[in-house]
C-alpha cells in the first residue's frame, strides 16, 4: 500500500507516533507525553489508546515488547518501526507542505485587513 | 487509599464491556495505565477530570470495540451491503441504499452518530443528568443487591455436582432441631447404605493452631477421609484427603487456597510444613482450589485436619451429637428412597445399642438438599432479601416511570428539529438509528454509572458483614453474573420506558409533521396524561418503600432500645487459650488464677468466664432439680457458665436474692452455685430456690451443689430471644476444665487496657493464645446486624425513591406549566390572581398524589405482612409508620410541585401573549 493512502493522520496517532520516535514508551508514559506535547488539547483515555496500539502494531507502524515480570505486574512497552518512522515523516511533510500554502495566505490577509 | 481500590476495581469491571478478546489482549495493560494515572491525580479536581476521561468515555470506545469486532465478523460489509440492497427493491430499502450510499462508511456513521448524540445530550445538560443519574442509581443499587442475593441465595457450592448433596442429620420426636447421629452410628450408616456414592463428617470450628512457632486461631473444621472425595474437590497442590488419613493418630492437614497465599505467602514449600494442634503434630498435604471456602456460606474455612483428632473417646461415644454429615447420591437413587434406607440403619443401630432410650427411638433420618451448602445466613437473610427485592423493584418502577416521563418530554421538544433533518433529505434509517444512538448512549452512560456504584455499594456491604467474633466473609466483587444481571436489567429499563411512550405516542400518528404546529396538540394531550399516570405510579412505589422502611427504623429502634440486661459499655472480652495443654486439676487452677491476677494488673478489672453475653458459644448440662418432675429430657437441660467472682459486677448482672460468689468459694469450699431468674421459675415457682441442692450432671454422675443466690436474667444467644435457664458455678471449682476461657476487662479505655494486659499474660505463657478481642458494644451490633443492614438499605432506598419520585412530580408540572404558558397568561391577563393559579396547578399535581397513595398504601400493607416475622415490637400495620411515610411523602411531592407552580404564577402575560 502506498505510504500516502494512509495520510492524513488523525491528530492523536500523529501525536502517538511522534512522542514514540523519542522513545520507546509504556502505556501511561505515553499519555502523559501526548498530554504535554499537545499541552492537553488531546486526551488519550487508556482503552481507546490501547485500541490505536493495537492497530498500529497489526499494521506493522510500531512493535511491542513485553516488560520482564516484576513485582509490579509486567509492563508491555511500544516502540517505533522503520515504517512507522516512514508514516511519521510523510505526515510531517504533508502538515508542513500544507502550513507553507497556508502562511502566505495569512499573511496576506493580515496585509490585506491593515 | 480505599479510594484506589474502589476506582480501579470499578475499572476492572466496567472493562467487561469491551469484547474478550480485546479483553484479554490489553486489558491487564489497560488497568495498569488507568491505576498509574488515577494515582498521579492528585486533588479532587484532578480526579474528576481522570475519572471523566476514563470511565466517561469508556462506553463509547466499547461500542466501537462491538462494532469494528462485528464487522470483522462479518468479514465483507461491501458485499453484504450490496447483496441487500439488490433483493430487495421496497421503496424503504432504496431509501436505506441512499443512507448507504451517502455514507462514507459503516464505522465513520457510528463515530459520526455519537458524536452528535453527545452534542444533543450535551445540549440539554439537567434532562441529560437527570437521566443519566437515574439509570445509574437504579440500575447500581439493583446490581448490588442483585450480587448479594446471588452469593447468599442463588448461588450452588462450587463443588461437582452439587445436586447431588444432600446433609443427613436426624429429626427429634417434636421436629425440633436438626442434629447428626452418634459417631459410631454414622459410621454404620456409611459402611452399610448402598444409595450414597459417599458420606463424610465434618465439624466446623475455630482451632488454635501453631504454625512455624507462631500460634494463631484460624477458621478450621475436622473432617472425614472421606470429605473432599464426597465434594469432587481436588487439590491444586499437593493431595487432599484419602480415607486412610482418617485413621488414628491423625497426621496430616489440608490448607484453603486463601490461607496459602495469606500465610505462607504462595510458596512451594508449603507442603510438608508442620501444624501443631493441641499436642500432636499434622503435615501439610495439600492446598484447595481457590473457589471453595467451605460448606457454610460466610464461614471461610482456612485449615481442614482429620476428624481423628476428636480422639477415640468422642468417635466412640454413643450419644454425643457433635458434627454434620454431607452424603452424596448414587446416581439414579432418589432422596425419599435414599432416606427410607439410612433410617432403616439408624433405627436398628439404636434398637442395638439402647433399647431403653424410648424418646430416641421416636427419631428419624432426614435427608436435605445441601446444593447451597448449610449456615444460617441463607436462612436469616432470605426475608430481608425478599423485602429488598420488592422495594428495589418498586425503585426500578419509578426509574423506568421517570426516563419514560422524561424521554417523553423530550420527544416533544424535538418533534420539529427531526421533522427539519427529514425534510433536508436524512433517510429515515439515518433518523432511527440517530435516535437509538442517543438513548443507547444515554442508557450506557447510566448503566456504568451504574456499575460503578454498584462496585462501591457491594464493598460497603461486604466491609458492613465483618464485625464480631465470627465474622461473615463473602465476597461480593462484581463477577460476569451480575454484570451480565446489570446489562439485561439495563436493556429491559430501556424497552420498557422506551415502548411505553413510543406506543403512546404512536396513536397520535407519524413524527415527520412540519406542517401545522397544532397538530401535535392530540399527541401531547396524550402524552401529558401518560405521564400523569406514570406520576400516579411512581407515588404508589414511594408509599410501598416508605412505609416499609419506617417499620424496620421502627423495628431498629425497638431492638436498640431493649435492656439487653448487662452492661456492654468499657468492656472488652478475649479469648484466651493456653497452647501446652496443661492437664492436672492444680496446674489448671494455677495457671488461670496466675493470669487473672496477671489481667487485673493491666485493668479496672477483670473476669473469668466460660460463657459471656451474645459470645456465639453456648454450652449446656442436664440437672436434676429436688421435687421438680421434667416432661421430657430438654425440661433439664440448662446453660451452664463457670465465672470467678467479679463477673456479675463487671457485665452489671444484679444479685435478686441470696448471695453472690466471693472470695471464700474456692477450690476446697462447699459446692456452691447460682440460677437465674428464669431457671428459679421453671423449677421453683414461687417457692424459693436458696439453700436447695441440685445436681449437676458430671461425666454420668449426678454432683450436688446448693443454690446460694438468684441473678438477674441477660440476653445470651440474641437479643430477641427470651434468656434461656442458667446456672453459675464458681470457677475454681469447675466441674472440668475447659481448654478456652474467656477474660472480660473492664477500663476507660479498652483497647489500651488490652494491649498492657496481652504483654503480662505473654510474660506469664509464651504459648498462650489470645484471639476474638471485641468489645460488647462491637457483639451487640453483630446480634442486630440483620436488622441494621435491612434497615440501612431500606432508608437509602426509601431516600432514592422519594428523590426520584419528587423529580419526576417537578419534571411533569415543569412540563405541564410549559405546555400552558399561554392560557394562564391568558389567565392573568384576565385578570386571574397569581395565588388562584398556583392553586390550579398544584390542584392537578396533588390529585395524582392523592390516586397514588391510595393504591399504593394496600400494596404496602401486603408487603409489610410478608415481612412480619422481620418487625419487632411493631405491627405491620403501625399507624406511625403509615403516618409519617404518607405525610413525608405528601410534603416532598408538594415541595416538589410546588416550585414549577410558583414559576407559572410570575409568568409575565404581555410576553406570553406576544411572543404565543
Amino acid at each position: 500500500m502506498h505510504i500516502h493512502s494512509l495520510l492524513p493522520l488523525a491528530p492523536r496517532d500523529l501525536l502517538i507516533l511522534s512522542v514514540l520516535s523519542a522513545g520507546a514508551l509504556h502505556g501511561y508514559g505515553i499519555i502523559r507525553a501526548v498530554d504535554e506535547r499537545s499541552e492537553e488539547g488531546v486526551l488519550i483515555d487508556p482503552a481507546n489508546l490501547y485500541r490505536v496500539l493495537r492497530r498500529m502494531s497489526r499494521d506493522g507502524w510500531i512493535r511491542e515488547e513485553e516488560g520482564p515480570a516484576e513485582d509490579a505486574g509486567r509492563r508491555r512497552t511500544y516502540s517505533i518501526t522503520a515504517t512507522g518512522e516512514a508514516v511519521l515523516r510523510a505526515e510531517v511533510a504533508r502538515l508542513e507542505r500544507l502550513l507553507g500554502h497556508v502562511r502566505p495566505a495569512l499573511a496576506g490577509a493580515r496585509w490585506k485587513g491593515t | 487509599m480505599t479510594h484506589e481500590r474502589f476506582a480501579v476495581r470499578a475499572y476492572r469491571a466496567l472493562l467487561r464491556m469491551l469484547p474478550n478478546r480485546v479483553r484479554e489482549r490489553d486489558g491487564d495493560e489497560i488497568v495498569t495505565t488507568f491505576t498509574d494515572m488515577w494515582v498521579n491525580a492528585t486533588g479532587v479536581r484532578a480526579r474528576i477530570r481522570c475519572a471523566a476521561r476514563t470511565f466517561g468515555r469508556l462506553p463509547v470506545v466499547a461500542l466501537v470495540e462491538w462494532w469494528d469486532q462485528i464487522r470483522t465478523a462479518v468479514n465483507a460489509p461491501a458485499h453484504f451491503r450490496k447483496v441487500h440492497v439488490d433483493a430487495t427493491p421496497s421503496p424503504w430499502a432504496r431509501l436505506a441504499a441512499r443512507d448507504a450510499a451517502r455514507s462514507s462508511g459503516v464505522a465513520e456513521d457510528l463515530v459520526t452518530d455519537v458524536r452528535y448524540a453527545w452534542r444533543t445530550l450535551r445540549r440539554s445538560p439537567v434532562v441529560s443528568a437527570v437521566v443519566v443519574l437515574t439509570i445509574a442509581l437504579g440500575i447500581g443499587g439493583t446490581t448490588a443487591l442483585f450480587a448479594f442475593t446471588d452469593v447468599v441465595l442463588l448461588r450452588p457450592l462450587p463443588v461437582r455436582a452439587p445436586e447431588e448433596l444432600a446433609f443427613l442429620s436426624t429429626l427429634g420426636p417434636e421436629g425440633a432441631r436438626t442434629v447428626s447421629p452418634p459417631y459410631p452410628i454414622f459410621e454404620r450408616i456409611r459402611s452399610r447404605s448402598r444409595s450414597f456414592d459417599g458420606m463424610a463428617a465434618y465439624a466446623v470450628d475455630q482451632l488454635a493452631i501453631v504454625v512455624d512457632g507462631e500460634p494463631e486461631q484460624v477458621e478450621g473444621q475436622i473432617a472425614s477421609g472421606s470429605y473432599f472425595d464426597v465434594l469432587g474437590l481436588e487439590a491444586v497442590r499437593g493431595r487432599t484427603f484419602s480415607i486412610e488419613d482418617e485413621r488414628l493418630p491423625p497426621s496430616v492437614a489440608v490448607v484453603s487456597y486463601a490461607y496459602w497465599q495469606r500465610r505462607f505467602g504462595g510458596s512451594a514449600d508449603v507442603l510438608g510444613k508442620v501444624i501443631r494442634y493441641g499436642d500432636r503434630l499434622l503435615q501439610i498435604i495439600g492446598v484447595t482450589g481457590p473457589s471453595f471456602v467451605g460448606l457454610e456460606l460466610g464461614r471461610v474455612i482456612d485449615v481442614t485436619i482429620p476428624i481423628s483428632v476428636a480422639g477415640e473417646g468422642m468417635l466412640g461415644n454413643e450419644r454425643a451429637r457433635w458434627f454434620s454429615v454431607i452424603a452424596r447420591l448414587r446416581s439414579g437413587r432418589t432422596l425419599e428412597g435414599a432416606q427410607v434406607e439410612a433410617d432403616g440403619i439408624f433405627r436398628s443401630a439404636v434398637m442395638e445399642s439402647d433399647a431403653s432410650a424410648a424418646a430416641r427411638t421416636a427419631e428419624h433420618i432426614r435427608l436435605i438438599p445441601a446444593a447451597y451448602g448449610a449456615g444460617r445466613l441463607r436462612q436469616d437473610m432470605a426475608r430481608p432479601i425478599l423485602l429488598l427485592s420488592a422495594l428495589m423493584a418498586a425503585v426500578m418502577t419509578i426509574v423506568c416511570a421517570n426516563i419514560a416521563n422524561l424521554l417523553l418530554a423530550r420527544g416533544e421538544a424535538r418533534q420539529r428539529e427531526l421533522a427539519s433533518r427529514a425534510a433536508l433529505g436524512a433517510g429515515p434509517v439515518r433518523i432511527a438509528r440517530q435516535l437509538l444512538t442517543e438513548t443507547i448512549l444515554l442508557f450506557a452512560l447510566g448503566a456504568s454509572g451504574g456499575v460503578v456504584l454498584a462496585a462501591v455499594v457491594a464493598g460497603r456491604l461486604e466491609g458492613f458483614l465483618v464485625v464480631g467474633r465470627i465474622p461473615i466473609l463473602l465476597d461480593l466483587g462484581l463477577n460476569a453474573r451480575a454484570l451480565s444481571f446489570a446489562a439485561v436489567l439495563c436493556i429491559t429499563t430501556g424497552i420498557v420506558s422506551g415502548a411505553v411512550p413510543a406506543l403512546w405516542g404512536s396513536r397520535g400518528g407519524g413524527f415527520a409533521d412540519l406542517r401545522v404546529r397544532g397538530a401535535s396538540e392530540m399527541r401531547r394531550r396524550a402524552g401529558l396524561s401518560l405521564g400523569r399516570a406514570l406520576v400516579v405510579l411512581q407515588i404508589a412505589a414511594c408509599v410501598v418503600i416508605l412505609i416499609n422502611g419506617g417499620l424496620l427504623v421502627r423495628t431498629l429502634r425497638n431492638l436498640d432500645a431493649i435492656a439487653p440486661g448487662f452492661r456492654s459499655s468499657g468492656v472488652v472480652t478475649l479469648s484466651v487459650q493456653p497452647l501446652s495443654g496443661e492437664s492436672s486439676r492444680d496446674a489448671w487452677l494455677g495457671l488461670w488464677s496466675d493470669l487473672l491476677h496477671r489481667a487485673e494488673l493491666g485493668s479496672e478489672g477483670a473476669a473469668l468466664s466460660v460463657l459471656t453475653p451474645l459470645s456465639g458459644r453456648d454450652r449446656g448440662r442436664e440437672v436434676t432439680v429436688p421435687g421438680y418432675q421434667p416432661r421430657s429430657e430438654e425440661d433439664l437441660d440448662v446453660r451452664l457458665n463457670y465465672v470467678t467472682p467479679e463477673y456479675f459486677e463487671m457485665f452489671g448482672i444484679r444479685l435478686l436474692s441470696g448471695r453472690s460468689f466471693d472470695a471464700r468459694d474456692d477450690a476446697a469450699a462447699p459446692r456452691v452455685a447460682l440460677i437465674n431468674e428464669a431457671a428459679a421459675r421453671y423449677y421453683f415457682g414461687a417457692e424459693s430456690p436458696l439453700g436447695s441442692y441440685v445436681g449437676v450432671d458430671s461425666s454420668g454422675t449426678a454432683l450436688q451443689v446448693q443454690l446460694v443466690g438468684v441473678v438477674e436474667n441477660v440476653s445470651h444467644r440474641s437479643l430477641r430471644e427470651e434468656a434461656p435457664r442458667f446456672l453459675y458455678l464458681p470457677l475454681w471449682q469447675a466441674l472440668d476444665h475447659p481448654n478456652r476461657l474467656t477474660l472480660s476487662l473492664r477500663a476507660g479505655e479498652p483497647l489500651a487496657a488490652v494491649a498492657a494486659v496481652r504483654r503480662e499474660l505473654r510474660s506469664a505463657d509464651a504459648e498462650l493464645l489470645v484471639s476474638d478481642v471485641l468489645t460488647m458494644t462491637s457483639q451487640i451490633d453483630q446480634a442486630l446486624l440483620r436488622e441494621r443492614l435491612a434497615s440501612g438499605i431500606s432508608t437509602a432506598l426509601g431516600a432514592l425513591g422519594l428523590l426520584l419520585a419528587a423529580v419526576g412530580l417537578y419534571g411533569l408540572v415543569s412540563y405541564s406549566v410549559a405546555r400552558r404558558t399561554n392560557e394562564i397568561g391568558i389567565r392573568l391577563a384576565l385578570g386571574a390572581r397569581a395565588a388562584s393559579i398556583q392553586r390550579l396547578m398544584l390542584r392537578d399535581a396533588l390529585e395524582r398524589v392523592a390516586l397514588g397513595v391510595a393504591a399504593g398504601l394496600p400494596v404496602a400493607l401486603i408487603v409489610s405482612r410478608a415481612i412480619r416475622s422481620l418487625l419487632f415490637q411493631v405491627s405491620p400495620y403501625d399507624p406511625l409508620a403509615i403516618a409519617v411515610g404518607t405525610v413525608a411523602l405528601t410534603m416532598i411531592a408538594g415541595v416538589a410541585a410546588y416550585l414549577p407552580a410558583r414559576r407559572a404564577s410570575r409568568i409575565d402575560p404581555a410576553l406570553t401573549l406576544s411572543g404565543g
